[in-house]
């Protein structure tokens, strides 16, 4: 089960970034911190780390989302695929 | 709490500091980083900076049970503040590909066989000390600053000669070379700072959003935050970074310097340089007869004569840029109320009029005065960790001596060898061949001139990374009397027909310095054991080292008789040599305070090791204060920030090689390449990297998440040019250039767009070698080759029958 924490960088304009918000809080995988600024913190849970590279994408792909960028990986809870 | 709560937690608490953090340079004091990463759950934590790029992320690397379980962006990083791009994110898996070497191998009746670390050292200290003019060392960007000065010290002050090579002039020497010209000394002035700084980033063949995301980041993160940024990009194909410009400027390859030249003709036509600045800081120059690096110094007159005929028109007609984009350049350019930042890499570096262009766009912020203010610089990026810290600053070169000194100096030879301790006379006047020239002696027979007889490559991959491998690396492995030895951590192109193959110790396996694009000096300590019998290549250089002294090489001996590398704990000498007493000392402790002590001669200042391992780094020069504590430097002649500049100068190019504290504003011409398109191989060939792979792919291939996101290689088209040819995105095409042809499918629309006419082509792929068609023609200064173009042609693969 990797854990990883990531910082999501939204589009300025309200309603785009708003948009994406919601699509991010849509999906039970990824859990949406509070924003700072543009900025947005969250911890995405996949079974593998081949659904959270896969997320990691979507997320990127999502309207109103500029850059996914990677804050860490746990891989600790499943010591097999470190 | 359990235990993936509380890992959530910590989670979340990491990514949420992050964002705060990545505001860069936004408050006067971002929120104090206070590290979330607690050890209850059993992991240890230790920084390290990442194994990657240049940019020299730092991160956090967790252990748990001898094995890396975690990796976070260190938040105390001011590099990349707790954020990591994909590659920086699974660099902790680089270490654990299934295939790693953990034996020392060597060749018998044609079979790689194991053998014991004492036969190999014996194999090659035999073989060197039969033959040591013979015999060369090729190193890399990716060597320690220890292992590059322990490889440095071995070739120049033990063999008394100079063959030592780095695979960093394959990527940044015309940058090195650039910088000389200008201002007599190697090196960005600016930093990281400047991209918080700027506004407007100037990207110069270059493509930050795939190769240093963390920086491009920077700036997109400003932008999101409402700030104004103007992005210009300018390029030969249209990549991710084009993407975010506000002006995407597409010029026919080999013309960039058309484009520097065209801004400058404006600045000086209209008069809108900045005279006050040149006329106090800068001096112009113009190429010699001679073709020598420092050229010859030309009037102002001169120089403006000799633009002349770069009128926007002109330009645009030899670049392909419209002549109102060369206008819009130069008037931002021409205000002195932005600043403003350019940014390159191997674009204007692999390029084989490398040195003219790095010139030029140096002097087209001289000319304007942008320049030493913070967000006015420019600024050339490398693209291994430790290029600049090792290759550069070490100076594992043919010419070159530690901290900028040179072969070709007594003063700089004798100051040297005092500092090592052996006679005067030990380092030889005579530069050794440079990467193409040493690889070229190593692939021709013996008796033919081919007098490169012994090849220890360490921490690179030339059979992989070499342009022209055909002729510069191939022929070497059928020559009988060649003998190639490769420490690396995996099996690669040059593993292959190796004849003895030795297992490294890779990254956090060991102790390590790097030294990454912003004169920033990293340092780490090892936290795992490396598989099997992998050693660290500064142990393998040492060992050999010492065997060499063991058998008479009279230069293993320094003037009082004592072990070249003799390192001594509480006044005693330590075995090193011996692998059981490696650690009982910090050898690159030992290795680094001696080198330090080469910094000072131009100014490029290093602390005591002891320094770097409380910091994330710090940007030399490296001042002792008054009240014992040592400061770093961010931007470099800049009174108030360099403490080598004169109060009350403002300026100072204090290295200028006209020793009048003035920098060389160049004038360079547009000339032809050796090699364009025409009517049998009529398309351009650009080749490069991609965002999820590492150069050659020999650890990130091994990452099965980035090997799954990038599998394999492929052709970059237009798709006028597809179309005209009737291929389809993903055909296997044949592409070919005079040097050799390969088989790989096409991408139309994919990550870049090149124009119609160019190609592009990432070199990571191990089964798709594309540099066994590229030029090895270089850069006659710096002796870079030119990787970004070639003529090549493209046709559909025959349908098998
Ligand atoms: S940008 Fe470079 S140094 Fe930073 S995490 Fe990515 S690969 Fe590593």
């Amino acid at each position: 089960m990797p854990i990883a924490s990531v910082v999501i960088t939204l589009d300025a304009r309200a309603t785009l970034h708003d948009a994406a918000l919601a699509a991010l809080r849509d999906d039970e995988r990824v859990e949406v911190g509070n924003r700072v600024g543009a900025r947005v913190p969250a911890v995405l849970e996949t079974r593998t780390a081949d659904e959270g590279e896969a997320l990691v994408r979507e997320i990127a792909s999502v309207p109103g989302v500029l850059l996914v960028e990677l804050v860490g990986v746990d891989r600790s809870l499943d010591e097999g695929d470190a | 709490m359990d235990r993936r709560a509380f890992l959530k937690q910590s989670a979340m608490a990491a990514a949420t500091m992050a964002a705060a953090r990545a505001s860069f340079g936004q408050a006067a004091a971002p929120p104090k980083p206070t590290l979330p990463l607690a050890p209850a759950n059993g992991v240890k934590w230790d920084k390290a900076p990442c194994r990657f790029c240049g940019t020299g992320c730092h991160v956090q690397v967790g252990v748990l049970a001898g094995k890396i379980v975690a990796i976070q962006g260190d938040p105390k990083a001011e590099v990349n503040r707790g954020l990591l791009c994909v590659k920086g994110y699974h660099v902790g898996l680089a270490l654990y590909g299934k295939d790693r070497l953990t034996r020392p191998l060597l060749k018998k009746n044609g079979v790689q066989t194991p053998i014991s670390w004492a036969e190999a050292i014996d194999v090659i200290a035999k073989r060197v000390a039969a033959d040591p003019a013979t015999f060369a060392i090729y190193g890399s960007g990716q060597w320690t600053i220890p292992e590059g000065y322990a490889a440095l010290k071995l070739i120049k002050g033990g063999l008394g000669h100079n063959q030592i090579e780095a695979n960093a002039r394959l990527c940044m020497a015309s940058a090195v070379t650039g910088f000389l010209a200008t201002y007599g000394v190697d090196e960005p002035a600016g930093c990281y700072d400047d991209l918080d700084r700027c506004d407007v980033l100037i990207t110069w063949g270059n493509n930050p959003a795939e190769m240093h995301p963390i920086l491009f980041s920077r700036v997109i993160d400003r932008r999101s935050r409402g700030e104004k940024v103007t992005l210009i990009d300018i390029n030969t194909r249209r990549t991710r970074t084009s993407a975010f410009a506000d002006r995407s400027l597409l010029f026919k390859p080999n013309t960039d310097l058309a484009i520097a030249n065209g801004i400058a003709h404006l600045l000086v036509e209209r008069g809108t340089f900045d005279k006050d600045f040149v006329d106090k800081h800068c001096a112009f120059r113009a190429p010699d007869d001679k073709k020598t690096l420092q050229g010859k110094a030309i009037s102002f007159d001169d120089y403006k004569r000799m633009l002349a005929e770069y009128t926007p028109a002109n330009v645009e007609k030899m670049s392909g840029v419209a002549a109102k984009d060369i206008v819009y350049l130069a008037e931002l350019f021409g205000r002195r109320d932005l600043r403003i930042t350019s940014l390159w890499c191997m674009g204007m570096n692999q390029h084989t009029r490398g040195t003219a262009i790095n010139s030029l766009v140096h002097g087209v912020h001289l000319l304007s005065g942008h320049f030493g203010k913070p967000g006015d610089a420019p600024t050339s990026l490398t693209g291994q960790p430790s290029a600049c810290g090792t290759v550069r600053e070490v100076g594992t070169l043919c010419h070159a001596l530690p901290g900028g000194l040179v072969v070709a100096k007594a003063e700089d030879r004798a100051e040297v060898e005092h500092v090592w301790n052996v006679p005067p006379g030990r380092i030889s006047a005579k530069v050794g061949y440079h990467t193409v020239e040493m690889f070229r002696r190593f692939s021709t027979p013996s008796d033919k001139g081919g007098d490169i007889k012994t090849l220890w490559v360490q921490t690179t991959n030339p059979g992989q990374s070499l342009p022209n491998v055909h002729e510069l690396f191939e022929p070497s492995r059928k020559l009988a009397d060649k003998f190639l030895i490769v420490s690396d951590v995996y099996p690669t192109a040059t593993t292959k027909d190796a004849d003895l193959v030795l297992p490294s110790s890779l990254w956090v396996e060991k102790n390590g310095v790097f030294g990454n694009s912003e004169r920033r000096t990293q340092q780490w300590f090892k936290m795992v054991e490396p598989p099997g019998e992998a050693r660290p290549d500064v142990w393998q250089l040492l060992a050999v080292a010492r065997r060499l002294y063991e058998l008479g090489v009279p230069g293993l001996k320094d003037k009082d008789g004592a072990y070249l590398f003799d390192v001594k704990k509480d006044g005693k000498s330590v075995p090193v040599w011996d692998f059981a007493h490696f650690f009982d000392v910090n050898v690159d402790e030992a290795l680094f305070d001696e080198y330090r002590k080469l910094t000072k001669h131009h100014k490029k200042d290093l602390a005591p090791y002891a320094e770097y391992t409380r910091a994330r780094g710090l940007r030399w020069p490296v001042v002792e204060q008054p009240d014992g504590s040592w400061k770093e430097t961010r931007f470099r002649f800049t009174e108030g920030e360099d403490p080598y500049v004169a109060k009350g100068k403002g300026v100072q190019f204090y290295q200028s090689v006209t020793k009048d504290d003035r920098a060389q504003i160049w004038f360079n011409p547009q000339e032809a390449p050796p090699e364009s398109p025409d009517a049998d191989y009529p398309f351009w060939l650009c080749t490069g990297r991609v965002l999820e792979h590492w150069h050659t792919g020999t650890m990130t291939m091994r990452i099965p998440q980035l090997a799954r996101a990038m599998p394999h290689a492929y052709v970059e088209m237009s798709r006028e040019d597809a179309s005209r040819l009737g291929v389809q995105d993903g055909e296997e095409v044949v592409l070919e250039t005079r040097r050799g042809k390969i088989e790989l499918p096409v991408w139309i629309d994919g990550r870049g767009s090149p124009p119609p006419g160019s190609l592009f082509v990432p070199f990571f792929d191990e089964r798709l070698l594309i540099n066994e068609l590229t030029l090895h023609e270089h850069d006659p200064f710096s002796k870079q080759p030119d990787y970004k173009k070639c003529a090549a042609r493209v046709r559909k693969k025959a349908k098998a029958s």
